[in-house]
């Protein structure tokens, strides 16, 4: 195994991610009346690429312009009711991202703990050149704080080489940066991971059948994540490449710099997407300017399409009806197929009879749905993946660590839905994940393994 | 009591879709009773279970060679128990009655107090599964269950037909 990469790649280049949720929109029809602001929020992308490279998107929340329901308004008169439609969402958009972060975690954890290649050291990474061998606890402790300074300091380079790229328009120099990390991410780090996969199990294969079988993931992959596709096939490959990224992550970081750098990176994403001249908040406020859609590539869209309904004064329920949903609107979500109803369901919203609705003449669609970078799943992931193979409690600190990110990714969206802008979707799912795995690990677990081996029950 | 709990009430109704409760209170006790249940299970049998695939002969030191079943019955009395302490609770807070939320506690105590008893499994599980339907008939009770409508459940009944030879 190749232990360091060769600097001279062009395409190793650090990312930084950005981790937002963003709230999936298409862009507004121009009669819409306002109130919903642009829903494009650009992202700060950038490819760090481990060895001969990986790339990590950066993920930023953007802010739930139409997260919820926008009724469309024609008339200014209906604003205010406008506003409060925009709060409300309910828990199918929590669902639909603890869904993939749930899938992508268990990916991950089973890797974790079937493949031994990957809990194995074998040597690190030159963004972190520090080692962790050292003989006294303060040394060990100074060279993981020295790996994470490097490691953000890189990060943030990055961001702002992104920032400039974007703001100067070299948009064919992000796409070709970002195929070329995600050609190294589908097909070098597949075959590595298949190899390990195959030889945990004992597992014969021949070239030509290796052959073939990544050439048409990673082909297919591809097209998925930069084309067009089925929605449902490219939300599986994100999640494939988040966790193929995430067990490279868990390889190659030594023990406690990876946790000084997931606390360090929940603290720049924070700063990055809130402070006025963060970079992250500066690509959103770019991309709002210029009503762009955000590369796929980066982004995970967990799309639902809501159609909204003429007003029916007399209806008081919200019908739902899937209806097969070709995709009409430009640039934003190119990658629903007609036939996918699951995750795209129309809606027909019938305004509630308390609101004067006399305006809507037509039917409208609009895309609602939650975005998540694909940052986050690999951070979320790293964490639960390093608590699953470093943590002696066993399956008691994966799963608490594993709770405590979901639950911080619901108030993550809790605050989206009240905030309404690009959040970070990292620093409290990220706050929660430390605080219980060293928790968990410290105090819950040995009290657990006395109460196990006795057989009481609390 | 009451006002964090109103203050949550208003906070839902906020975030809901159609401004009103999207689930009643009851419900949402029964949610809390799940969840509590459902994290409790899986801590206690999580680790266990991960032993199981292992290599191993239980009971070879001389402990209980029932160690995996009773552990499994345990965790399933305990996650039943969890659920409708929850909707004892929930009901105890909203009506102010105090003596619902000690029994709670007292109950939760009686049963973990039982486990001392293991490897003795008459004692704990036998009082743990009593104290189980116990509480099933009273949770039963409160969320508007009575033995009527349990007749007709059973029976597959609709409400306010009579009785039809299964339906």
């Amino acid at each position: 195994m190749i232990t360091f990469m060769n600097n001279s790649d062009s395409e190793e280049e650090p990312c930084n991610e950005r981790t937002s949720l963003m709230s999936a929109e298409s862009p507004p029809v121009p009669s819409y009346q306002d109130g919903l602001q642009a829903s494009q929020a650009g992202e700060a992308q950038a490819h760090r690429k481990r060895r001969t490279g990986s790339s990590r998107s950066p993920n930023n929340i953007a802010d739930g312009e139409t997260s919820d329901s926008g009724v469309p308004v024609r008339e200014g008169a209906l604003e205010n009711e406008e506003e409060e439609l925009t709060l409300k969402y309910g828990a199918k958009h929590v669902i639909m991202l603890f869904v993939p972060v749930t899938l992508c975690m268990i990916v991950v954890v089973a890797t974790i703990k079937s493949v031994r290649f990957y809990t194995e050291k074998n040597g690190q990474l030159i963004y972190t050149p520090f080692t962790e061998d050292t003989p006294s606890v303060g040394q060990r402790l100074l060279n993981s704080v020295l790996n994470t300074i490097i490691m953000i300091s890189v990060i943030v380079v990055m961001t702002v080489f992104l920032v400039l790229l974007y703001k100067y328009r070299c948009y064919k120099f992000i796409h070709g940066w970002l195929i070329l990390s995600s050609l190294m991410l589908l097909f070098l780090f597949t075959y590595i991971y298949l190899g390990e996969v195959l030889k945990t199990y004992n597992v014969a294969m021949d070239y030509p059948t290796l052959i073939l079988v990544i050439w048409n993931f990673g082909a297919v992959g591809m097209i998925c994540i930069h084309w067009k596709g089925p929605l449902q096939l490219q939300q599986a490959y994100l999640i494939m490449i988040s966790a193929l990224m995430a067990l490279v992550f868990i390889k190659y970081l030594p023990e406690w710099s990876a946790w000084v750098i997931l606390g360090a990176i929940s603290i720049y994403d924070l700063m990055a997407v809130l402070c006025p001249k963060g970079p992250l908040r500066m690509l959103v406020e770019t991309a709002q300017e210029r009503n762009e859609p955000i590369f796929p590539a980066l982004i995970y869209s967990s799309a639902m399409i809501w159609t909204v309904g003429m007003a029916k004064p007399d209806t008081a329920a919200r019908r739902s009806s899937q209806q097969a949903w070709d995709a009409a609107e430009d640039g934003r979500e190119n990658h629903r197929s007609p036939s996918h109803a699951d995750s795209q369901m129309s809606e027909r919203r019938s305004p509630v009879p308390t609101r004067p609705i006399t305006s809507f003449e037509e039917l409208e669609e609009e895309e609602r749905g939650v975005k998540l970078g694909l940052g986050d799943f690999i951070f979320y992931s790293v964490l639960v993946g390093k608590a699953a193979a470093t943590a002696s409690g066993d399956w008691n600190t994966t799963l608490a660590c594993f709770v405590a990110i979901l639950i911080g990714l619901c108030l993550t969206l809790l605050l989206l839905a009240v905030f309404k802008k690009a959040l970070p979707a990292l620093p409290i799912s990220i706050t929660f994940g430390l605080i219980f795995y060293f928790s968990t690990d410290n105090l819950v677990r040995p009290f657990m393994d006395t109460l196990a081996s006795h057989q009481l029950y609390i | 009591m009451l006002s964090p709990h109103r203050k949550a009430i208003e906070g839902l109704v906020a975030l809901s879709e159609d401004g009103c409760s999207p689930i009643s209170i009851q419900q949402m006790a029964y949610v809390a009773g799940v969840g509590f249940g459902l994290m409790s299970g899986a801590f206690s049998m999580i680790n266990l279970l991960a032993d199981a695939l292992g290599p191993g002969t239980v009971g070879i030191y001389g402990d209980s060679q029932l160690y995996f079943l009773t552990s499994a019955f345990m965790t399933m009395v305990l996650i039943f128990l969890h659920t409708f302490w929850g909707i004892l609770f929930f009901h105890g807070c909203e009506h102010r009655r105090w003596w619902e939320i000690t029994a709670v506690v007292v109950m939760h105590l009686a049963v973990s107090g039982s486990t001392f008893f293991n490897p003795l499994y008459v004692g704990s599980l036998v009082p743990s599964y009593l104290l189980m339907a116990a509480a099933a008939t009273w949770a039963y009770m409160l969320s508007g269950g009575s033995a009527q409508n349990l007749r007709r459940f059973l029976l597959c009944l609709r409400s306010g037909a009579s009785p039809q030879p299964g339906s």
